[in-house]
């Protein structure tokens, strides 16, 4: 049985009044434009979503290529005492059996469930699974202010619920087809208000720190491809049977006409 | 049982409209099933990239003309983004008001015009259509148009809004074929308007009133194909032609190939497997990971053309009637059903209702309650009739009173 896995990522941010950030060399932008000449490698406070960087260089997500581009052309500076002080697990909910769809998601961005979110690459939602290339989910949240540095060490618990659209998967032989949902990557930024100007600093929150979670599963149901045959025989037959009728009807129709002039 | 003035029956049913409309705007604010059809959206923002000069196609899943995009610009410029809402709502309406002035053209009664009509206007069905946000009712309201000048006599409009429609929706050139039939040289001259089919009360349908000598259907059709180039049917092509290539290739200049593949092409090969009503849906799911062959697309496209050319071969001369079985066929043999399609046959299905069994299934009730009602009181005690009585006096129909004179 294929097994199909959900691409997601969770942006976290959170605003800070003071703070010892440590200002990690992220070149400031303009305009909020990005520079298509410039180093990939830096993503500023102007830049919206770290996909969508992804996506300028790369047509398609291959989980590689998106490790490579994490490890190598994020500037992940170090937040220093503010990464220190945060203990954030990601814990995925039980699954909501929602759909996931641009549309909605943009729904729930203008009720503020979410800061901001995006789908990116393939989001054609009427092809089928084996048609299609795989996308990523990018959700931000914003946790709050300054409270979150708290040293009680409780740390930070986030529900997320996300719709979840399910394209006809790949045709199987008993029926369902499986998707597993993975951890999601989760990244942090910092945005530090100061007297003379703002900064922002990123950094990537690696290990869930639960080792009794499993993946979730989905089990949709699929096309058994064994009927492929018998299905394409009543198709066809029934769509032959159905134009018969139609047109003896015609023909019966003109025949009564003519004997209602006689 | 009081008459329903048209007027009247417009009006409500605009109150009707907006207080949808409205409601839609609490739902999609306070619901989290929004009442706003996607596809409003999806119009929505192709409008507002049209208006900041942008291509609409830019927005995913825009695949239709500029022109419904550009009915939207005021969504999000100058008016409230429940524009849209309105000029469908509004088409709606127009529907309706078509659906009359054709039955009256045909001479069908004012309250079974009046009946007909509220099919339109209050199904559900097509109601939250339009409410909703989507296109469909502009595109019924042309075709209706289409229907009365073609009555009229009134070539020109008739072909300029039919290459306009074809032009926004492929669908109606399904159309083309029983409209050139229905300009032959027998029935339809330049500025004079042909002879209808009209509602008789005898016998439900009368007979064509072509012309003094009987036409058999195979003298018909020999008439139709050698003089099939005719100066209406050659004036119709072309205009017809003309507007759709204009509309066609001005577009083409200002958007390229992505208006082409979106908003044409895109409709020629659609295969969708996910919301389809269609037959095929399920065949074309199990086969999506392998090209059709040729004798596969052949065979499912055999049933529909084959039922076209029947049906508007045997019917093309009532062409009300004949748009709605071949729109209905149509629909059902295609590989894609999506429920905006039913929409399509909806708007011509009061055309031919005043011509349907229905009313002799009224007749039928009408004989039965009349009988019970007349077991339950006696005349001589002059008891004022019972309820069940008026409702039998209120949906009689002529046929019935002259059987009852007798």
């Amino acid at each position: 049985m294929e097994v199909q896995k959900l691409q997601m990522q969770i942006f976290l941010t959170f605003l800070a009044g003071i703070g010892s950030c440590i200002h990690a060399s992220i070149a400031s932008n303009e305009g909020g434009k990005y520079n298509s000449n410039s180093d990939f490698k830096t993503f500023s406070s102007y830049e919206k979503y770290i996909t969508e960087l992804y996506f300028k260089k790369h047509d398609s997500l291959l989980d590689s290529d998106f490790k490579s581009f994490i490890a190598n052309e994020l500037a992940l500076g170090s937040c220093g005492v503010l990464q220190d002080k945060l203990n954030i697990a990601p814990r995925l909910s039980v699954l909501q059996r929602y759909l996931i769809d641009p549309f909605e998601l943009q729904q729930l961005l203008q009720r503020g469930v979410f800061t901001d979110t995006a789908v990116f690459g393939d989001t054609n939602l009427e092809l089928p699974s084996i048609v299609s290339n795989r996308s990523v989910v990018e959700v931000h949240v914003d946790v709050g202010g300054p409270n979150i540095l708290s040293e009680d060490g409780n740390g930070l618990e986030l529900n997320i619920e996300l719709p979840l659209h399910v394209r006809y998967p790949p045709l199987g032989e008993l029926g369902f087809s499986r998707v597993e949902f993975g951890e999601p990557d989760l990244f942090m930024r910092c945005n530090i208000e100061e007297e003379a100007h703002n900064q922002s600093c990123l950094f990537v929150q690696t290990g869930s720190g639960d080792e009794s979670r499993t993946d979730i599963v989905w089990e949709v149901p699929c096309g058994i491809e064994e009927h492929s045959g018998v299905v394409s025989v009543v198709t066809f037959v029934s769509a032959a049977v159905s134009a018969l009728f139609i047109v003896l009807a015609a023909i019966h129709y003109s025949d009564v006409q003519k004997s209602a002039l006689i | 049982m009081p008459s329903i003035n048209i007027r009247s029956l417009l009006l409500f049913s605009a109150v009707l409209r907006l207080l949808l409309i409205l409601y839609g705007e609490w739902q999609d604010t306070h619901m989290e099933v929004r009442y706003t059809d996607v596809d409003y959206l999806v119009f929505s923002d192709a409008a507002s990239l049209m208006a900041s000069g942008k291509s609409p196609y830019k927005r995913t899943t825009y695949r239709y003309s500029p022109l419904i995009a550009f009915l939207l610009i005021p969504n999000s410029i100058i008016i409230h983004r429940t524009w849209g809402k309105f000029i469908f709502s509004a088409s709606d309406l127009l529907v309706g008001w078509f659906i009359h002035e054709i039955l009256k053209l045909r001479g069908v009664p004012g309250n079974i015009c009046t009946h007909s009509v509220v099919v339109w206007l209050f199904n559900p069905f097509t109601f939250t259509i339009g409410t909703r946000g989507n296109c469909e009712p502009i595109v019924c309201a042309m075709v209706l148009w289409i229907i009365i000048c073609l009555m009229n006599g009134n070539l020109l409009q008739a072909a300029f809004w039919y290459g306009l429609v074809v032009h926004l929706r492929i669908y109606p050139i399904i159309y083309a074929l029983p409209i050139i039939l229905v300009l032959d040289p027998l029935h339809f001259r330049f500025h004079k308007k042909p002879a209808l089919t009209e509602w008789s009360s005898c016998n439900g349908r009368s007979a064509q009133n072509l012309s003094s000598k009987k036409v058999t259907g195979a003298h018909r059709l020999w008439v139709a194909l050698s003089s099939m180039f005719t100066v209406e049917r050659l004036v119709f092509g072309l205009i017809s032609g003309s507007v759709f290539f204009f509309c066609t290739g001005f577009f083409f200049y200002l958007y390229g190939w992505e208006f082409l593949n979106e908003a044409l092409l895109y409709h020629l090969t659609r295969i969708d497997p996910r919301h389809n009503f269609s037959i095929y849906f399920y065949h074309i799911y199990l086969h999506y990971g392998h090209e059709f062959t040729v004798l596969e697309k052949l065979i499912s496209f055999l049933p529909q053309f084959i039922v076209q050319l029947a049906l508007v071969f045997r019917f093309a001369q009532d062409l009300p009637f004949c748009f709605f079985v071949q729109t209905v066929a149509f629909v059902a043999f295609n590989k894609v059903i999506t429920a905006q399609y039913f929409v399509w046959f909806f708007c011509l299905l009061p055309l031919i209702l005043p011509w349907s069994n229905m009313k002799l299934k009224w007749e039928a009730l009408g004989r039965k309650l009349n009988i019970l009602g007349r077991k339950y009181f006696r005349p001589d005690q002059n008891y004022p009739p019972p309820p069940i009585l008026s409702i039998v006096q209120s949906i009689r129909v002529p046929k019935f009173e002259k059987n009852n004179e007798t």
